[in-house]
């Protein structure tokens, strides 16, 4: 669990601060979508809490302990896969993941072993050898998330992690999230694809100009937001509107189909097609981007 | 194993820095060798006096003997005053003694006066006659032998060796008193080519023993042998078969003419200085490299704190500086054994590990905070690392001053806190702070040249601290995406 009181971070004297007064819970088993405009503060919220700019003031607690004064024990407890991984650059895959996992005291061979398993999950065994800053966008990303997952941590910052993976990567990013969840992790998933964050965040917290302006859980949102689903059906056929019409207002264009109304969940209506045998080729649910937007232009 | 200790280690034993400390060591070694070899070389061509003598006890009664031969000529050097200084161990008292030599380049007197003699000096003097034209061994006019005075049997044999300094140079001579006649001052008198590579673990060849001697010397009256199963360091002589005499050399390593000596004092600043840039270059990429290139975030999350991650980058960089120096040091100190058959004070070792070390180590502390934006982290090292230097150098330093001044401890020369100051940068003068008895400074350097040395090292460490985070950003910023 992480605890985020009053956190604030100004990195020169006389201008806004980056981060001002953040207070978040990120609770065990829970996924928190964390969202923003460019340049909102998410980026060093993140940085704050994993330790790796120092706070102004306030305090980032991580399974209870302080990150600033407790910071070897706060470390052991998060993995941190940030937006634009930058590694040693002569360090290859496999070595870098087993001296990564020195500073956490695991003995050399489980450390073999772990990231060996790592680097097959995240489909990087074929290059568990190869120099990291080879790689490319996508697989250092991929790369990031088991350097993060290494010491297996309780708590997990995702900073814009999908930017520059592909779709498959995507998906197993996206499946690896959660499965941290299941196994009780926390997690805290900053995007700017909403759409990403609408399917797997249990909470939002949306900040804006280093302030948190709103958290509210996915359920609520949903609840108080019309949520627009679109999709593309490459087999479309008379079948669907009815399969769909259970969801809300249906409008169909050609293999275009949009989905209209409350409380409504992309990923099901995807399901439901797919196992109908229907080949779903994009989707894409505007509910927290309506939301998101909406507020941040009220701000304004 | 915490992840202080955990980095250091990886650090240590990265191939790079094994790599680096290697080739540190070799290029370094190689610099001071090749430099011995060319000076040594220019040395050796020169003419230069050798002085060889004895010191006898017959009946109680000690016969000193001297003789001074010039030896690119092999003729005696005549009418220059050989100063005989001689310890008692009994009284504690040293006796001063002055002879010209005479036509043959031979000096001698006797004492019966002396109960215990165990130290002895033979000191031509060039100057005092108008005679430095004809020395060129070291400046100043004066070469003096040392030699322990314990009686081997009944004769005490001085043996200088002057060994070949470099692969390049002449061979080398090696020149033999001995009174084995039990006639103080008797004509025994041998010269040969000697390899020094051989000294003092190697049986000498009859051949060229006999050889030699007839070649250069006229004087000799003895045809030596010198026995197969008997290393250097017990040379059996005999005449006709006879055995005449059998001793222990006093000094199978000679040491170093003193021009050699000077060429130790040049190239030791050098290595030093070297030492000090490199400390600065390390300390730098070591933590700033990954700090420039964001490599360092990846390190910071883990369960590392700032400090413990630069300390140990820090720690890392001294104990590989430590290594070289080290190395280098203990090489340099061998390196004239193997091949130029002379030891230097095991305190020039000391000078060359401790120089460069606390040199490169000032450098680097100071590196770190210039380079860092973590100042309050690199303070943190900074700051011991100087109490440090206070406590082990400037402290021992000062205090027989403050004592003399108490008038508890007899005062030093030419000393005062500037030159400590200027020694702790100054590579050359720093030995003076380490190298006396309680770390006394000994150091007799004028003012103008502490000043020069000050704004010198003041220029050069200056340019390197600017030069070198620059030269390292752009080389950062181009190979770091």
């Amino acid at each position: 669990m992480i605890h985020v009181q009053g956190l604030s971070k100004i990195y020169n004297k006389g201008d806004p601060p980056a981060i001002d007064s953040i207070d978040m819970d990120i609770n065990d088993s829970e996924i928190v979508g964390f969202v923003g405009l460019n340049g909102a503060g998410k980026t060093t919220a993140i940085r704050a809490i994993i330790g790796a700019v120092l706070p102004t003031a306030g305090s980032v607690s991580i399974d209870g302990h302080d990150i600033v004064r407790e910071k070897r024990l706060a470390s052991m407890g998060v993995g941190w896969i940030p937006e634009t991984p930058v590694y040693n650059a002569d360090a290859k895959a496999l070595s870098l993941l087993k001296y990564f996992a020195g500073f956490f005291g695991i003995p050399r061979d489980k450390a073999e072993k772990r990231a060996t398993d790592l680097l097959e999950r995240l489909s990087l065994k074929d290059h568990m050898n190869k120099k990291v800053m080879n790689f490319s966008q996508g697989m250092k990303k991929r790369f990031a998330i088991a350097a993060a997952m290494i010491h297996d941590p309780g708590n997990y910052l995702f900073d814009e992690t999908l930017n520059g993976i592909d779709a498959e990567g995507v998906e197993l990013v996206r499946t690896i999230i959660h499965d941290l969840k299941k196994d009780g992790k926390a997690i805290l998933l900053s995007s700017h694809i909403l759409n990403e964050i609408e399917d797997s965040a249990d909470r939002v917290v949306i900040i804006d100009r280093g302030k948190i302006i709103d958290s509210i859980s996915m359920e609520n949102l949903r609840n108080m937001a019309t949520t627009r689903v679109e999709l593309t059906v490459t087999n479309i056929d008379g079948n669907v509107s009815e399969i769909l019409q259970k969801y809300g207002n249906i409008e169909i264009n050609n293999s275009r189909v949009i989905i209209t109304g409350r409380d409504i969940k992309a990923s099901e209506i995807n399901n439901d097609l797919v196992k109908k045998g229907y080949n779903v080729n994009g989707i894409r649910s505007e509910t927290l981007e309506n939301y998101f937007l909406n507020l941040v232009r009220d701000r304004k | 194993m915490k992840p202080f200790f955990y980095e250091f280690l990886q650090r240590i034993r990265a191939k790079s820095a094994v790599v680096f400390t290697i080739l540190l060591t070799v290029l370094l070694i190689a610099l001071v060798y090749t430099s011995y070899s060319s000076i040594s070389s220019s040395v050796i061509n020169q003419p230069s006096n050798i002085m060889t003598g004895a010191l006898f006890n017959h009946n109680g009664t000690y016969y000193f003997d001297t003789y001074v031969f010039n030896s690119s000529t092999g003729k005696p050097v005549t009418n220059i005053p050989i100063n005989f200084t001689l310890y008692n161990s009994d009284t504690g008292g040293l006796s001063n003694y002055q002879y010209e030599t005479n036509s043959l380049g031979y000096s001698n007197f006797t004492s019966s006066n002396i109960s215990n003699p165990t130290y002895c000096t033979f000191e031509a003097n060039f100057a005092q006659n108008n005679r430095n034209s004809e020395f060129s061994e070291k400046p100043g006019g004066l070469i003096r032998r040392a030699i322990s005075a314990t009686p081997y049997g009944q004769s005490c044999v001085m043996v200088w060796n002057i060994c070949k300094p470099s692969p390049i140079a002449p061979p080398s001579i090696l020149i033999v008193s001995l009174n084995a006649t039990g006639s103080p001052g008797g004509n025994l008198m041998i010269y040969y080519n000697y390899s020094c590579n051989t000294t003092g673990y190697k049986p000498i060849n009859k051949s060229d023993i006999l050889g030699a001697v007839y070649k250069n010397f006229s004087v000799v009256t003895f045809s030596p042998k010198i026995s197969d199963q008997y290393d250097y360091t017990d040379v059996l002589f005999e005449e006709n078969g006879k055995q005449i005499s059998e001793f222990a050399t006093f000094s199978a390593i000679s040491s170093p003419p003193g021009n050699l000596e000077s060429a130790f004092n040049f190239e030791y600043p050098i290595v030093a200085f070297i030492m000090g840039i490199l400390g600065i270059s390390l300390a730098y990429f070591s933590y700033n490299k990954d700090r420039i290139s964001g490599a360092y975030q990846e390190l910071i999350v883990r369960p590392n704190t700032r400090v413990g991650l630069m300390t140990s980058r820090f720690l890392s960089v001294s104990f590989l500086l430590l290594v070289s120096s080290s190395l280098i040091g203990l090489s340099t100190y061998i390196i004239p054994i193997l091949l130029f058959s002379f030891y230097m004070p095991f305190s020039f070792i000391m000078y060359i590990i401790f120089s460069s070390f606390v040199l490169s180590e000032s450098m680097a502390a100071i590196s770190f905070i210039i380079g860092s934006k973590e100042k309050s982290a690199a303070a943190v090292i900074a700051i011991p690392l100087v109490i440090f230097i206070l406590i082990v150098l400037f402290v021992p330093a000062i205090l027989p001053d403050i004592l003399s001044k108490l008038g508890i401890f007899p005062g030093t020369e030419n000393y005062n806190l500037i030159t400590l100051i200027v020694s702790l940068f100054d590579p050359a003068s720093s030995f003076s702070v380490i190298g006396s008895p309680l770390f006394r400074p000994i150091m007799s350097f004028t003012s103008l040249y502490l000043v020069g040395s000050a704004l010198w090292m003041a220029v050069v460490y200056s340019i390197s601290w600017v030069t070198i985070p620059y030269i390292g950003n752009y080389f950062l910023s181009k190979t770091t995406d």
